[in-house]
């Protein structure tokens, strides 16, 4: 029995046996490396992309039209992962603007990106869509326009392109002709103003651009220098050049703004004008140097016609009396604005309102243009050049048949250079106007490419024009708030899957042409604009297809290129910098060669040739016509602020909606939440008794909005600032329904002089939510 | 002196249970976790190192942008290894499987040691140029005084191998030399 008892295993060693594999398992690091090994597991749920070979591709941005040089670093050859400047390009040096910096969240964010070819199956604007190949797309297009041109109809389609610049919107604006419709249209940029000014006083259509790395005083007209005018890469390194030890306190910047912003802040000094008055400041100025003398009489006397008039006209209405009072810039800062700026070397004025967005008046272009005059700054180094405008002289020439110069010999929708306003090129508020109005046609056919206009004009008017139009082509990538209005999308690719240029570089006063190409294979079912166009004109055949003589895109841009080498003028960037006058001609022996090269290096340019002199003598009789204002009495008292939109570095105003990562990055006077955030001067808020972060609304004559203020004391206390580019109703969940946009409130008004739609600041009332 | 037995015995389960679960948990369990799989190519560091007298930069170098090359691509293999050095049969497999590697550009699939996890980032140009750490500071085993490159372990709940550091021996020494531990100075 004893035996039996010693052997037998009961319950109770069970147990014992039980606690002490615990006791044991607890002293041994199976539980603590279990746990730790099931943590680590969990690191690896993300999903985690190939890894595998680095290279870097160079090519060109397109998110602006500044043009600089990019290089991208690619896994496998196949997957972007960073987007640098190119260290040789002329213009950016290696720089970037976080734009481009955040260029890679257009390529892979998913949920903004149109993948195929879409067919509208629902109500417009109900976003119901079918998906379609692309040749039923290329078809569906084609079928309609061979119908309007049977019907001798051409001239009722239109194109509005925002892109505007380079080959593809070359061939765009050739296609159209072809086909035989007057209405190549393409939204505001600050050139299109410059082309007039230039029109207007020197007798040629040039652009201007300011040599800013060697300018010594720099006076800005509102110009957001550091928020986005400009290329802003170019701009900050003219900047960062100024404020250099060995340049420090000989280089002085000017910052002539309501607010003080990111350039105000900066600057040597600040001047907080009254809003919609620079012009009447660069006169009062302009009156004070001519009267004391100051101007350069070698330059002014040989180059130009009308200075005595123009004395007479500026004695009478801008002597710094009369200016004080309606700019409220006093007598004395305008004496030495006027001795600073004439006596400085290397003196350049600037215009063009924020990032150039909107425009100004050409009173306002040519008052602060004639300080440049008068200083003798025009094509002088540290000055303003004339850069002649685009040739594509290698083009073929273009046969057009009977029915496309019937079109073409129909006005054009928007008006733009008829007799009006013969030197104006566009003008896109009055195509959508006219286009309700059916005045003098109805528009059957608009295709829209890099353009946004139901979110950066006038809502109403857009939306009204669109509702007038039958059939609209979207060529977005992004299902942005046009193209979801679009009956037909044809998705193009984004600059980094596709062939396309970038020529001319905004501002820079030299000539640079960009290639831009595929770095990788495209993601989406996509067709760029230039390639679908190309379809197009292949299906309609006879005289359109023969004014487009090309197989794809890349055929487009060696025509382009082709020019560039036949000049036998520039270099590469990749050939040192040190070769200065070495031409193109040294280096490559054939045109094939310097195309590989091309492709490979990204960039052309020529920086020895700027400005170009203008026919005859400048015209200062030209002067002055000032825009309407119109604003009285009444609307002063029950509108009794001034809206002033803002630019910002980190917020894009126009066709391109703000990536995510640029979105992160605006501060709590932007942006709260979803709450939109607008500046006021603690003393105004004072008045209406509002207190910082209080929720008000804003309401213009057209429109209000709603928003939370910040009080800052760097703005005018008659103001309120309100930053442009927030309130989408498309796009990714950082974006859509966040802000709200101001743009519908502008109050604009005809320039008499150009027809452009001038508004800045508006006139508004605000209360408290 | 019955009851003395009882008491002992009492105690004999819980020590058998204490000595099996240790054994358990120090022996059997660490070599339970991981898994083995051989290396695609049979490569030995001895041979590289000392008959062909090749030093570390020779292959694993720092590429013009700055970044670190790591394990060579195919190409530099093939640098020296266009056709068979030597008559072994591990060279003839080698340049059996380079050959087929080479025409579907690809490159040998070596399982890497000392793969650091996805979720930090490491930079060999700021530990070895700017701290100027020595490459076995880390990579212990390296110049491993082996023919035969040893199979790759790796445990297989988290995929991890015993060479991948841990968080702490990057916070240790950081800590030494007084470098920033926070976040994101490692993790992405």
């Amino acid at each position: 029995m004893q035996g039996k008892d010693k052997m037998a295993i009961d319950r109770r060693d069970f147990l014992k046996f039980v606690v002490g594999g615990a006791v044991g398992t607890v002293l041994s690091p199976l539980p603590w490396v279990s746990m730790d090994e099931v943590a680590k597991w969990t690191q690896r749920w993300a999903p985690i992309p190939e890894n595998g070979g680095t290279s870097y591709v160079h090519s060109t941005c397109k998110l602006c039209p500044g043009g600089c040089g990019i290089r991208i670093r690619l896994i496998n050859q196949k997957r972007a992962v960073k987007i640098d400047g190119n260290p040789n390009h002329p213009v950016n040096r290696g720089g970037m603007c976080p734009l481009g910096l955040a260029g890679l969240q257009y390529l892979y964010q998913e949920d903004i990106r149109v993948k195929s070819p879409l067919k509208r199956i629902g109500a417009r604007g109900k976003g119901q869509w079918k998906p379609i190949s692309r040749e039923e797309a290329l078809l569906e297009v084609t079928t309609r326009l061979k119908e309007f041109r049977q019907k001798d109809l051409s001239h009722t389609v239109a194109f509005l392109d925002g892109e505007g610049e380079g080959s593809q919107a070359y061939l765009a604006a050739r296609f159209l002709k072809a086909y035989g419709s007057p209405n190549y249209i393409r939204p505001f940029q600050l050139g299109d103003l410059e082309e007039i000014l230039t029109q207007t006083i020197h007798g040629i259509r040039a652009r201007v651009a300011y040599d800013l790395p060697r300018a010594q005083y720099v006076l800005s007209f509102g110009s957001a220098l550091l928020d986005g005018w400009g290329n802003p890469a170019w701009v900050a390194q003219a900047f960062q050049g100024w404020r250099q030890d060995h340049r420090q306190g000989k280089v002085k910047l000017i910052q002539i703004d309501t607010m003080a912003t990111t350039t105000a802040s900066l600057a040597d000094e600040w001047i907080a004008i009254k809003p919609g008055t620079e012009g009447i400041l660069a006169l009062g100025m302009a009156q004070v140097i001519l009267e004391k003398g100051w101007y350069n009489k070698d330059s002014v006397r040989s180059k130009t016609s009308g200075l005595d008039g123009l004395q007479v006209l500026l004695n009478k209405n801008y002597t710094p009396d009369q200016v004080a009072g309606s700019t409220d810039v006093n007598k004395e800062t305008i004496h030495k604005l006027a001795r600073d700026f004439s006596s400085a070397q290397h003196p350049v004025a600037l215009w063009g309102k924020g990032k150039g967005e909107l425009p100004v008046s050409l009173f306002e272009a040519q008052a602060v243009h004639l300080l440049n005059l008068l200083a003798g700054s025009i094509n002088r180094p540290g000055g303003v050049y004339l850069q002649p405008g685009v040739s594509y002289a290698s083009w073929p020439k273009m046969p057009l048949d009977g029915t496309a110069q019937k079109g073409l010999a129909q006005p054009r929708l928007d008006g733009a250079l008829s007799s009006n306003y013969p030197k104006t090129g566009h003008l896109t508020g009055r195509f959508f106007a006219n286009a309700v109005q059916k005045k003098p046609y109805p528009i059957n056919v608009l295709f829209i490419n890099e353009a946004n206009p139901v979110f950066s004009i006038d809502e109403k008017e857009v939306l009204r024009a669109i509702d007038q139009i039958p059939f609209i082509v979207s060529f977005s990538p992004f299902m942005d708030e046009t193209a979801s209005l679009a009956d037909l999308i044809l998705p193009s690719p984004t600059f980094l899957e596709r062939w396309d240029d970038s020529y001319p570089s905004l501002g820079v006063p030299f000539p640079v042409y960009g290639l831009t190409k595929p770095v990788l294979p495209p993601l989406h079912d996509t067709l760029s604009m230039g390639e679908a166009i190309l379809h197009i004109a292949k299906n309609l055949g006879g005289t359109v297809e023969e004014a487009l003589p090309f197989k794809n895109m890349e055929g487009v841009l060696k025509q382009s290129a082709k020019g560039l080498y036949d000049s036998r003028k520039g270099r590469l960037t990749n050939e040192p910098l040190a070769e200065k006058g070495k031409g193109i001609s040294a280096s490559f022996e054939s045109f094939d060669k310097f195309w590989e090269q091309l492709v490979a290096q990204g960039t052309w340019y020529h920086a020895e040739n700027r400005g170009e002199e203008g026919k005859g003598r400048w015209d200062l009789s030209s002067f002055i016509r000032r825009s309407g204002e119109p604003e009285t009495a009444e609307t002063q008292a029950q509108y009794p602020f001034w809206m002033v939109p803002q630019s910002l570095l980190l917020l894009q105003s126009g066709y391109l909606a703000n990536p995510p990562f640029l979105t992160k990055s605006l501060g709590k006077e932007t942006l709260i939440k979803n709450m939109l955030v607008v500046q006021m001067h603690p003393n105004t808020a004072g008045s209406l008794s509002l207190r910082e972060g209080d929720g008000v609304v804003i309401s213009s004559m057209k429109k209000k909005i709603r928003a939370r203020i910040h009080l800052f004391e760097g703005a005018r206390p008659d103001c309120v600032f309100v930053p442009l580019g927030l309130g989408h109703k498309a796009f990714d969940p950082t974006l859509k329904n966040r802000g709200s946009n101001p743009y519908p409130m502008l109050d604009t008004v005809v320039d008499p002089a150009t027809g452009l739609e001038v508004g800045w600041a508006t006139r508004v009332k605000i209360k408290k939510a | 002196m019955e009851k003395e037995g009882k008491a002992k015995g009492k105690w004999l389960f819980f020590w058998i249970g204490v000595i099996a679960s240790l054994l358990l948990g120090w022996a059997a369990f660490p070599k339970l976790i991981y898994f083995k799989k051989d290396q695609p190519v049979r490569f030995s560091h001895l041979k590289h190192g000392e008959e062909a007298s090749l030093t570390c930069e020779d292959c694993h170098s720092f590429r013009g942008d700055g970044s670190f090359s790591g394990i060579p691509d195919l190409a530099k293999c093939l640098e020296c290894h266009e056709s068979a050095i030597g008559s072994s049969k591990a060279e003839a497999d080698f340049i059996k499987l380079a050959e087929k590697l080479k025409k579907e550009n690809k490159n040998i699939p070596w399982l890497i040691y000392s793969k650091q996890p996805d979720n930090v980032f490491f930079s060999h140009a700021a530990h070895i140029k700017m701290a100027k750490l020595e490459c076995s500071a880390c990579h212990k085993s390296v110049g491993g005084r082996t023919e035969k490159n040893p199979p790759y372990r790796f445990k297989w709940i988290s995929g991890y191998a015993p060479e991948v550091m841990s968080m702490k021996t990057c916070e240790t020494c950081h800590e030494k030399k007084g470098i920033s531990n926070a976040c994101f100075v490692c993790h992405k």
